[in-house]
């Protein structure tokens, strides 16, 4: 009780650097946060994508249906893929129909009664393998039987180097901001131990440990640690759900992830940062005035 | 009982404060230990508190020896005994209750001891009405008074006064020596440490006198007085 007091009282005393290193170590989580927002939903965007991954190989009109199960397994034998589906143009077309059902009426505008699709295999990556999606497509286009293919290659190797960038990226950007942190928090510190050296010094000698003086200085820091965890992860929440969540439906067919879904992990690293950096940085920076 | 036994202390300056100390105090005692400036007086009580160690020689504290002792057991030590400073290094910006309440707090008492025996010792120097003021509004006798009873509020076996009379008027002075005197008769060791002849003269205590780094005199009576 007495620690608590104290330590309340110096935070009150110190109010501008207190408020100061919340301030800081709250864009510290932020950031992190954020970025960990951003490769969650990414990562789950690629799932889908991934899911997804398919390549579409249009069987030339010229081959034999008889022929169609032996060119189905030579598909399947290729290195990497994860499985082949066949599907006859009858089906697609009946599909297309279905997803396209206000457009589809030009097609019969078009062709009459005649289906100008083609029969297709649709063929699935191995997901651990997606760096080899280009050659096993390029491998599947070389077939003779096929006529073309069409894969969504492109979005995911931007995805895949979104990905990496932003990995390193937020990596670095959190080593960086912890040691600004942890700086300016043991400064905080500092700063309240300088304000009170008079007092450490008395308590020193009239026979005080230095776990007693200790303890309200730690108890200091780890205060502001957490109150800057529960205000990031307000500020955290309401921007989320209230700005970003109905920008992205808004502009993108994308579908974001419920900020419930990810809070665990994101209280998690707060609570975490938030006591790690106030725990160190008050403990690293008492040992000065003690030594008397 | 307090032991120095060809004590020696040299500072990483190259100052040497003392040169083979050698004095006893026993229990109950009250003892003077003058000299002028310079001579070795603050390195003594900073031995006392295991503030310094000695360079050479042995300081003995109750079941405390300085050099040997692990800095663990240091806040142990400090318990013991109660120091009033001659600057009184009271906390500004506590009142003269919490000044005191914080000597027992650091040492762990509970709330309710506290609030019982500040009164009684803010009693004992004569401040009882004062114990809601800050130390700015006090004299410096009064401050003064205020260290005295941080010192006495753990009941320590001995009572050190860096310069009693040093920033207060003689009246002032002279209570407060009268006020260390019947500590004393309690049975608490009382070492006063002064370069004041005047009040030395007055009591008729034993005197040690150190000069240089040495003693010079250890007797009863006042020394300058002998002098003359």
């Amino acid at each position: 009780m007495y620690f608590l007091k104290s330590a309340f009282k110096s935070i009150r005393k110190n109010y501008l650097m207190t408020f100061a290193s919340v301030f800081v170590l709250m864009a510290c989580m932020l950031i992190i946060g954020s970025a960990y927002l951003c490769s969650a939903n990414i990562g789950a965007f690629m799932e889908k994508l991934g899911e997804n991954n398919e390549i579409v190989a249009y069987v030339d009109d010229a081959v034999e249906e008889s022929h169609l199960a032996s060119l189905q397994e030579e598909i399947e034998g290729i290195q990497y893929v994860e499985s082949v589906e066949y599907v006859t143009k009858d089906e697609a077309l009946a599909e297309y129909q279905s997803q396209f059902s206000e457009d589809a009426s030009y097609l019969s505008w078009f062709y009459g009664d005649e289906n100008p699709l083609r029969n297709e295999f649709r063929i699935q990556v191995n997901e651990d393998h997606l760096d080899e999606f280009e050659a096993v497509s390029a491998q599947i286009a070389a077939m003779e039987e096929i006529a073309n293919v069409s894969d969504s290659q492109e979005v995911v190797n931007l995805l895949l180097s979104l990905r990496n960038v932003m990995n390193i990226l937020g990596f670095w950007i959190m080593i960086i901001l912890a040691v600004v942190s942890w700086f300016i928090v043991s400064n905080t510190i500092k700063l309240a131990m300088f304000n009170r050296r008079h007092e450490i010094n008395i308590m020193k000698y009239v026979g005080a440990t230095n776990a007693f003086i200790r303890t309200p200085f730690i108890l200091e820091g780890v205060l502001i640690g957490l109150s800057a965890a529960i205000l990031s992860f307000a500020v955290q929440w309401i921007v989320y759900v209230y700005l970003l969540q109905p920008l992205v439906s808004e502009l993108s067919f994308v579908t974001t992830l419920s900020f419930s879904e990810l809070s665990p992990m994101i209280i998690l690293y707060f609570g975490s940062i938030g006591l790690l950096v106030g725990l160190v940085g008050s403990a690293f920076s008492i040992n000065k005035y003690l030594k008397v | 009982m307090i032991l120095f036994d060809d004590v020696y202390k040299s500072y990483h300056n190259g100052t040497n404060a003392l040169n083979g100390v050698t004095f006893k105090i026993e229990d109950g005692e009250f003892v003077f230990i003058i000299g002028p400036s310079g001579a070795g007086k603050s390195t003594i009580i900073k031995l006392l508190m295991h503030e310094e160690v000695p360079t050479g020689g042995t300081v003995q504290v109750g079941e405390f020896d300085i050099k040997k002792m692990r800095s663990s057991k240091v806040p142990m030590l400090r318990r013991s005994m109660g120091v009033v400073f001659q600057d009184f290094r009271l906390i500004d910006t506590m009142t003269v209750f919490d000044n005191v309440a914080f000597a027992m707090r650091a040492v762990g008492c509970s709330p309710r001891t506290i609030r019982r025996r500040v009164p009684y010792v803010l009693g004992i120097v004569g401040l009882g009405h004062k114990a809601k003021n800050y130390p700015p509004e006090l004299s410096g006798g009064e401050q003064q008074r205020v260290a005295m009873a941080r010192a006495l509020v753990n009941n320590p076996h001995l009572i050190i006064a860096d310069e009693p009379t040093g920033n207060v008027d003689p009246e002032m002075a002279r209570e407060m020596m009268e006020l260390l005197n019947q500590i004393n008769q309690n049975g608490t060791t009382v070492i006063v440490v002064t370069h004041d002849n005047t009040l030395v003269n007055e009591f008729n205590k034993r005197v040690v006198h150190i000069e240089k780094g040495r003693v010079v005199s250890d007797q009863v009576g006042g020394y300058y007085a002998k002098e003359e």
